[in-house]
């Protein structure tokens, strides 16, 4: 189960290096909010596999819309002045450490194998 | 059987699911990775900019340096021939003599080029299909004339006209083709610019400046002739007005 995140995150840093692809620092903010979501959505979706209630089609549209939200949110903060980025922060933020903390629990409560 | 089959299809894609969206993130962690770590690129650009700054400042007094030894020698020719009445003389209008030439108050004659821009019929059409606006403006002749002067042109005259620091280079009439006048007189096509100065310097200028490609997109051609040895470049004196006149407010209409 925990095999595959780790899986993709290696073949993702892969491509990455291999594709040596760059971003402007002005958009570094976006990108940085974007992949909090995704984190969020991956733990999400440990989550939700470990419960056996993982549904493919809400874990991959979560995903993207609330990477592209948080992006956007950012974009909207820079335009108006507010941060408004530091809102997915904390919003993002507090699910990444409350669905770690589950997917801890899960993993302790699982019977041992005699 | 069939529940099996369901199952594994189930199992799969939330499989691929994972591991797509994994490695999006991985991706992405990378190109930011990357990205902060850009940050020390710029930090260097700031000190190669502080450094450029810094050689500019030390060029810039070493010329004051240099502008003091010339001015201290000045003086110690003067007190030199101080006793010599017409030795004095001599050189005040020596200096007289090179002060009004470098304000272009004096023909100048030396070598150089002159620079003919003309229109070109057969670039009209392809300027006219693009949309291009076909017309020379008064900033394409300042731009030049910029591009001269920083090539090292002692001096430059737009179709026998002089450029000197009280010349001006404007556009009369709005429209795609305004009229130009340099010094106050009309110039019309073909604009003839003779320039003094070390011809290979001016003609490399004017090639790292793309003058030639920007009078292009105007349809007009640009033929760059070397004075030779026994024929070299002369530039008329500047002999215009020098009185700097500003607008003023009318205060007689406004009682009125």
């Amino acid at each position: 189960m925990i095999l595959i995140p780790i899986l993709g995150l290696g073949i993702g840093i892969a491509i990455g290096l291999f594709l040596n692809v760059s971003i402007p620092p002005q958009y570094s903010n976006y990108l940085s909010v974007a992949v909090l979501a995704a984190l969020d959505s991956v733990f999400g979706g440990i989550r939700a596999a470990m419960e056996h209630h993982f549904d493919s089609k809400v874990f991959l549209s979560g995903f993207f819309f609330n990477a592209l939200l948080a992006a956007f949110l950012a974009y909207i903060g820079e335009q108006l002045g507010v941060s408004l980025y530091w809102a997915a922060v904390f919003a993002f933020g507090v699910r990444l450490f409350q669905n770690i903390a589950t997917i801890r629990r899960l993993i302790m409560s699982r019977p041992k194998k005699a | 059987m069939r529940e099996a089959g369901s199952r594994f299809k189930e199992g799969f894609k939330w499989k691929t699911s994972l591991l797509l969206v994994s490695a999006i993130l991985g991706f992405a962690i990378t190109i930011q990775y990357a990205g902060a770590h850009q940050i020390k690129p710029v930090l260097s650009t700031d000190s190669l900019e502080l450094k450029t700054q810094l050689s500019a400042e030390l060029d810039h007094s070493q010329q004051l340096d240099k502008q003091l030894i010339d001015l201290q020698n000045q003086i110690d020719q003067y007190k030199k021939s101080s006793g010599d009445a017409q030795s004095m003389q001599k050189q005040i209008a020596d200096q007289m003599h090179s002060v009004l030439t470098d304000a272009a108050f004096t023909t100048l004659t030396g070598p150089g080029i002159t620079i003919q821009i003309q229109r070109d019929s057969a670039l009209m059409n392809r300027v006219i299909l693009t949309g291009g606006d076909p017309s020379v403006h008064d900033e394409d002749l300042r731009l030049l004339q910029a591009v001269l002067f920083a090539s090292g042109a002692q001096g430059i005259a737009i179709n026998n006209y002089r450029i000197s620091s009280f010349s001006t280079i404007r556009a009369i009439g709005a429209g795609p083709n305004p009229q130009i006048e340099v010094n106050g007189h009309m110039v019309a096509d073909p604009y003839v610019i003779k320039v003094v100065g070390d011809a290979d310097t001016l003609k490399a200028g004017l090639i790292n400046n793309q003058i030639e490609n920007i009078f292009h997109t105007f349809a007009y051609d640009v033929i760059i002739q070397t004075a030779s040895a026994n024929q070299p470049v002369t530039l008329p004196a500047y002999n215009e007005p020098m009185e700097i006149r500003y607008a003023k407010v009318d205060t007689q209409g406004a009682k009125k």
